[in-house]
């Protein structure tokens, strides 16, 4: 069997934002499936995850999707192959939920033209993945949490692209939110590729099917979840020691002592 | 539908505007005069025809570069006659004035410099340009332009400041034909703003959505702020300061557009406000003449905070 070709391929990629050195010297692939991205808070994940999406400029370094240079890819060509929820955004004031979804459309639409017919289906099935089609005619500001989350992922959901990056989607969703949107990002795994920024390690072993670790900006490990999600690992990763247990319900990871 | 009813709101308008001054004339006799500019049009095409040309103009660019710096700022305070462009165009216009150069030339110069000054001051390496520091430190570039303005005006010879002082309050006063064709320069501007809507639209997304979806969000606000800004400094150059437009036009289109940026209601807004207080400035006081800026104010502010008092209520900003 020849291994899949790698979804991302990041070779010596720093980053600086304003000045300040972010991401440093950071190589490594992504296989097809889920990724989980870990690390402590100001480790570099949400910069990572933005550097993946093409909207920043590496100060060193290239990465390449599916085979090409992310940063010779024109911006409406890459929208079309890779989307970005970025974290907890606000709505625009005004929109139900379908118009928000619409807007995943704009890499597709034809300038000063309205949606087609195909943009529409598009945006159905976003909705029926999400479980939004009930609410989709409800008024963004009208909803609880839950729902609103579930809205923005419809919107990238209608993006249509191959790859879908997520930074942290599972935070400010109680327990019950949180199983149904892991639920929702294992069907939608068959179709799409998914990199996912995630705090809850459990979750994580359960969700990815690698992991990638950072702290302070450096690649820590990258690699298949089960050997990055172990406690000698976790402990480069996070400066604390850490309990994995391999049950029969699945793993459980925590930090020591909890 | 919105902009259909729009269009006839400001087209009977204008067929007012045309009927009302010194002397009525019946909507009949306004169309008869209309079908003869040698004849008995000779009012109508020579003195009310450029009036109200340049009126709607002037409204419609002052509508639209509100509603694009407000949704660039995401601030329904962010119009260019709040942070300022209005008065730095107003002070370029008035160098230009003393000293006998282009007043558009100059209008326009002070309202890219004063966008630049701004755009410098609110920003943050990290985060980009902060709507709540451009709305405050734009108040400041408007105090002091205007402080500016006046010292000029005052240093000035008695003719060159009243007519100065006229043209500071916003004025359709002694406006012909010349004027209807510089405002006509000022269409190149106003297009690519009015075909817009979708770009605003999704510039009110998160920003890194925004660039994620395809959209070049900095080029995209720059490009937006600085045509917004030469059609206000045009705007300025040809009637002054008209107070009010820009701030009322931008909420009350989105009070129409479900909350959404549309800059063909806001152009259509402005222009039918501006022919609105002009037709109050003139069946008020035909004899006075009072500035149309005094009536634009007097109209818009008490719209505008009716509005906005509602929209808070609703979370809307």
């Amino acid at each position: 069997m020849t291994p899949a070709p790698p979804i991302f391929d990041v070779r010596n990629l720093s980053v600086s934002l304003g000045g300040a050195p972010i991401l440093r010297d950071l190589s490594f692939t992504l296989p097809p499936g889920i990724t989980g991205l870990i690390g402590a808070n100001g480790s570099g994940k949400t910069t990572l995850l933005r550097s993946l999406a093409g909207i920043l400029r590496p100060a060193q370094g290239q990465i390449r999707h599916e085979g090409q240079d992310l940063s010779a890819i024109p911006p409406r060509a890459r929208a079309r192959r890779i989307a970005l929820l970025p974290q907890s955004g606000e709505a625009p004031a005004g929109l139900t939920v379908r118009d928000l979804a619409a807007r995943g459309r704009t890499p597709w639409l034809r300038p000063f033209l309205p949606l087609r017919p195909s943009d529409q289906q598009a945006i159905d099935r976003a909705l029926t993945a999400t479980g939004m089609t009930d609410l989709q005619h409800r008024r963004m500001d009208s909803l609880s949490g839950g729902q609103r989350q579930r809205a923005w992922i419809s919107l990238v959901l209608a993006q249509e692209s191959g790859t879908l990056l997520l930074d942290e989607p599972l935070n400010f969703l109680d327990l019950p939110h949180q199983a149904e949107l892991v639920h929702l990002l294992k069907s939608l795994a068959v179709q799409r590729h998914i990199v996912i920024i995630i705090h809850d390690l459990t979750l994580a072993a359960r969700l990815c099917d690698h992991v990638v670790a950072l702290r302070d900006g450096r690649l820590i490990a990258s690699g298949p979840a089960a050997e990055v999600l172990s406690a000698p690992e976790l402990e480069r990763t996070f400066a604390i020691p850490f309990t994995c247990l391999e049950t029969q319900a699945g793993a459980f990871v925590l930090p020591k002592g909890l | 539908m919105r902009v259909a009813l729009l269009i006839a709101v400001t087209l009977a308008l204008a067929l007012a505007a045309l009927a009302i001054g010194r002397s009525w004339l019946a909507p009949q006799a306004v169309l008869a005069a209309l079908a003869d500019p040698e004849g008995t049009g000779r009012m109508i095409w020579g003195l009310r025809m450029p009036r109200l040309l340049v009126g709607l103009i002037a409204g419609a660019g002052l509508g639209l570069s509100g509603l694009v710096f407000q949704t660039l700022l995401r601030n329904p305070l962010a119009s260019p006659d709040i942070i300022g462009i209005t008065q730095s165009a107003a002070f370029g216009a008035v160098c230009a004035m003393m000293t006998g150069g282009a007043v558009m030339a100059g209008a326009w110069i002070g309202a890219l410099a004063g966008t630049v000054v701004i755009g410098w001051l609110a920003w943050d390496r990290r985060s980009g340009i902060s709507a709540r520091a451009a709305v405050l430190q734009g108040l400041g570039l408007a105090i002091l332009c205007s402080a500016a303005t006046e010292a000029l005006i005052l240093r000035a010879s008695d003719g060159n400041a009243g007519m100065a002082m006229t043209w500071l309050t916003g004025t359709l006063n002694g406006i012909g034909w010349p004027q209807v064709q510089q405002a006509l320069w000022l269409l190149p501007l106003a297009l690519p703003l009015l075909l817009s809507g979708r770009t605003l639209d999704r510039l009110e997304l998160p920003d890194d959505l925004a660039r994620a979806l395809g959209v070049r969000v900095p080029q995209a606000r720059i490009g937006l702020a600085a045509l917004a800004a030469l059609l206000t400094g045009g705007v300025v150059a040809l009637t002054g300061p008209l107070g009010f437009v820009a701030l009322a036009a931008g909420p009350l289109s989105r009070r129409l557009a479900r909350g959404r940026p549309s800059p063909v209601l806001a152009a259509l807004i402005g222009a039918s406000f501006v022919t609105l207080a002009d037709i109050l400035a003139r069946a008020i006081s035909p004899a006075a003449l009072l500035p149309t800026g005094l009536y634009t104010a007097l109209i818009g502010a008490p719209i505008l905070l009716i509005v906005l008092a509602a929209e808070f209520r609703r979370n809307r900003y």
